[in-house]
């Protein structure tokens, strides 16, 4: 019999709780090492229930936004070596529903947001011209937060000191 | 987990003093997470006591943006000045004790951390609450209030050019340190930072020294008053504002508007609403800094073996990014007033009545 990782993860988070921290001076670094780990858990938990379905929606969100950015590359000053590096990124990366190693998914949400952070931090002219970009560009980006924050929201219950 | 041996502590302090120690009792202070803090009881051979507190970098170094150098120099100038300090004896690095760590020796002060009865769940709970809260704001005013030039803090700390633009300074010189060593694409944060960089007010009336990291647990107490400040790594010179931001929750132990109006009569200046929200801001994008790309970048990078500063830019951080993604556009004193109803201090717990 094989336990689901799901398993373990709860088997270990419950013995830590209730084998390991009960015996440990509350304000030492003991503890304060076990409740980390307890949160680094948590948010292990999370992250194998919610991660593939936030990262199908960020990655969409993200070729959205990135497939905008080079529509309205002249308005956002992008030169035309940037525009087409950010082309040769998205076609690098199949469309998020046909991501089959999850690996993958995660290796292009990194290249997209690589991306997008050279736009906020290089192409000044988005804050100009570009006001629909960066109405976008805000919307996404609390969207994606929320997204994290789904992700953390388990472990930021437990604090470490 | 103490990274020096008794005897290595007795035979340096001794050596340095030009006498003879003996040690009762050495303690590490918790938690700890930029730098090791060993608190050292001993006395003399004719029995006085003489207390210590040995303040090291770890076998990695500090997880902070400043040398421990920087803090002991805050600590030199401070202690001939009205803002009250522990005494610091020496600096020291590259020598045999600890293996050449950065270090500094300074004076233990009489007092607690811990306030009697702050957590009490009644009326005098409240109350020591209110007073503390008090008591902070006004040795904030005192220090935002310090002559920082005559006493030399511009000799080491960069003085931003425009009191004006002090937060934007701030904001500027963290974007540097973020940008030279962030571990990959945050873009909620640098974005945030563009918004913060066109919205952040102009108004701060005045230059001040700025301790950077406060609040209960930061400061030694002492019959209620505040006889000592302590941490004083982050300090810097800019708009004092960021210091009530950075308060970890004291501040707003009692009412916020009562504690704010008394710093004001004490700093000598009203505090807008602006500043405030600019101030929260910016304090927020150095968390995420520290959290980062000083706590978390070091264990990624296997510097730093301890997983409670991974859990802090790994987890914890993302609260602010979340916090921030919802702001970002947003008028300033809005957004900030929408998620300040959440801040709770957090070093209120529940004491359990016997």
């Amino acid at each position: 019999m094989n336990p689901g990782i799901e398993h373990l993860v709860k088997a270990v988070i419950a013995s830590l709780e209730s084998e390991v921290l009960p015996h440990l001076d509350a304000q030492d670094k003991p503890a304060s090492n076990v409740r980390a780990c307890l949160m680094l858990l948590a948010n292990i938990e999370s992250r194998i229930a919610l991660e593939p379905q936030c990262l199908y929606d960020d990655n969409r969100e993200l070729r959205e936004l990135l497939r905008a950015a080079v529509d309205d590359a002249t308005a956002l000053g992008i030169d035309a070596q940037s525009r087409e590096a950010m082309l040769l990124a998205l076609d690098r990366h199949p469309q998020p529903e046909m991501f089959y190693d999850p690996a993958l998914a995660v290796q292009a949400n990194r290249d997209y947001q690589e991306l997008l952070t050279r736009i906020i931090n290089e192409f000044p002219a988005r804050h100009g011209n570009a006001g629909q970009f960066r109405a976008k560009l805000h919307r996404y980006l609390a969207e994606s937060g929320k997204r994290e924050m789904i992700l953390a929201e388990k472990a930021l219950g437990r604090v470490p000191i | 987990m103490i990274s020096v041996t008794e005897q290595q502590v007795r035979d340096y302090l001794s050596q340095r003093l030009g006498t003879s120690l003996t040690i009762k009792k050495l303690k590490q202070t918790f938690p700890g997470l930029s730098r090791e803090t060993i608190l050292v009881f001993a006395e003399t051979a004719s029995g006085e006591a003489q207390d210590f507190a040995v303040r090291l970098d770890y076998p990695w170094g500090g997880s902070c943006p400043f040398s421990l150098r920087h803090e002991y120099e805050a600590y030199a100038r401070l202690w001939k000045s009205p803002v009250p300090v522990a005494e610091p004896l020496w600096y020291d690095e590259g020598i045999d004790f600890a293996d050449g760590r950065p270090h500094m020796v300074r004076r233990l002060v009489d007092g607690t951390m811990a306030v009697e009865g702050m957590t009490e769940n009644s009326e005098r709970g409240k109350q020591v609450r209110r007073r503390v809260a008090l008591e902070c704001a006004e040795k904030l005013a005192l220090v935002h209030t310090l002559d920082w030039k005559a006493y030399g803090f511009d000799t080491y700390m960069e003085v931003p050019a425009d009191p004006r633009d002090a937060l934007r300074a701030e904001l500027r010189a963290w974007k540097k340190r973020w940008d030279a060593r962030r571990p990959g694409p945050f873009p909620i944060i640098d974005e945030a930072v563009c918004w913060l960089d066109e919205t952040l007010p102009r108004d701060t009336p005045r230059l001040s020294l700025i301790k950077g990291n406060n609040g209960v647990g930061e400061e030694i107490f002492r019959d209620g008053k505040i006889v000592a400040m302590s941490d004083w790594e982050l300090s810097a010179i800019g708009d004092g504002v960021l210091d009530l931001a950075f308060s970890q929750g004291t501040l707003t132990l009692g009412d916020f508007g009562e504690t704010l109006r008394h710093y004001e009569s004490c700093v000598g200046h009203k505090v807008s609403a602006e500043r405030l929200a600019g101030g929260a801001f910016v304090t927020w994008f150095k968390m995420l800094v520290c959290a980062i790309t000083y706590m978390a970048k070091h264990e990624y990078d296997g510097i730093d073996p301890r997983v409670t500063n991974l859990s802090f830019g790994a987890v914890l951080a993302k609260g602010i990014e979340f916090r921030l993604g919802q702001c970002i556009g947003k008028n300033l004193v809005d957004a900030w007033s929408a998620l300040t109803n959440a801040e709770q201090s957090s070093y209120f717990r529940e004491e359990k009545t016997a």
